[in-house]
């Protein structure tokens, strides 16, 4: 995990979720979120979505967020009846390639970016990884103060690699 | 290839995966995985039959059975029918090779590669 004086800012953008409401990053500002790029047809990412739904209900009430970005191609058509049938209790949005792009170019599927309660890019996950990790960085995220400063933001870089 | 009206020509197009990824393979054992396609822009020819190797049932560890999936370095056949009527001479016959590749812990988005197969009618 980065020390929080080498965090930069998540990039902030605006997506619609699946009743169609505009949802940006900068509302979740003051949460740990964990903002996870997905897709229906990706084989690891549904591994990690019941743990996601378990972290939703288990940290909500602390201040945190998971907020799920799909990069299905077939929009959401293929996302909506997927997410009924998990019962996914976090906000789901449709992604992009502007978003993909602000986020370093987002091509490996899961990835996940821990965000820090000032907007903060604390961590990236590339690929699966393990429950434990996520509940770690959940909980150590959870236990740091808010600062109410905001850092650089991030750029190409924040997606190359687990930090 | 040459194809000679009346009959029919065959190719086999070359498959090479990087070490460590497979890609689905045309029939995945999951409904939600995306098939390798291989579709032909065949005119003046015709496709009879596009023929992919034999699948691997492989098992990740992100899926609870195995998957069927190719990997490594692989070919697919198509065999094309080259009408009566078709026009003697060169053109080039496109396809689009449709594939989604992963890794044991992370998949890529699918992709599509074109191929382009130069043709002699006679």
């Amino acid at each position: 995990m980065k020390a929080p004086e080498l965090r930069q800012i998540a990039p902030d953008f605006t997506l619609r979720d699946a009743e169609g409401r505009q949802v940006s990053l900068s509302d979740y500002r003051g949460k740990v979120v964990l903002l996870n790029f997905w897709a229906t047809w990706c084989g690891p990412c549904r591994i990690e979505i019941p743990w996601f739904v378990d972290f939703e209900r288990q940290f909500k009430d602390r201040g945190f967020a998971v907020l799920g970005v799909s990069m299905d191609e077939e929009g959401w058509d293929a996302v909506r009846p997927y997410i009924a049938r998990m019962r996914v209790n976090y906000r789901v949005l449709m992604g992009d390639s502007m978003v993909s792009d602000l986020y370093g170019g987002v091509e490996s599927l899961p990835t996940s970016f821990m965000i820090d309660r000032d907007g903060r890019v604390a961590r990236v996950h590339i690929g699966l990884v393990s429950r434990s990790e996520y509940q770690n960085d959940i909980n150590a995220l959870l236990d740091q103060s808010h600062s109410g400063n905001g850092g650089p933001v991030a750029g190409r870089a924040a997606a190359r690699g687990t930090e | 290839m040459i194809a000679r009206k009346g009959a029919r020509a065959e190719v086999k197009l070359a498959v090479s995966l990087r070490e460590g990824y497979h890609v689905n393979s045309n029939t995945p054992s999951e409904d939600y995985l995306i098939p390798m396609k291989l579709t032909w822009n065949a005119a003046p020819l015709e496709v009879e039959e596009t023929i992919f190797p034999a699948a691997k049932l492989e098992k990740y560890d992100f899926a609870d059975k195995p998957l069927s999936v190719f990997s490594g370095d692989f070919e697919i056949l198509t065999r094309f029918r080259t009408p009566a009527s078709a026009p003697t001479g060169a053109t080039v016959l496109t396809g689009k090779l449709r594939y989604q590749a992963c890794t044991s812990s992370m998949c890529l988005p699918p992709k599509s590669v074109e191929v382009r197969l130069p043709v002699d009618v006679r």
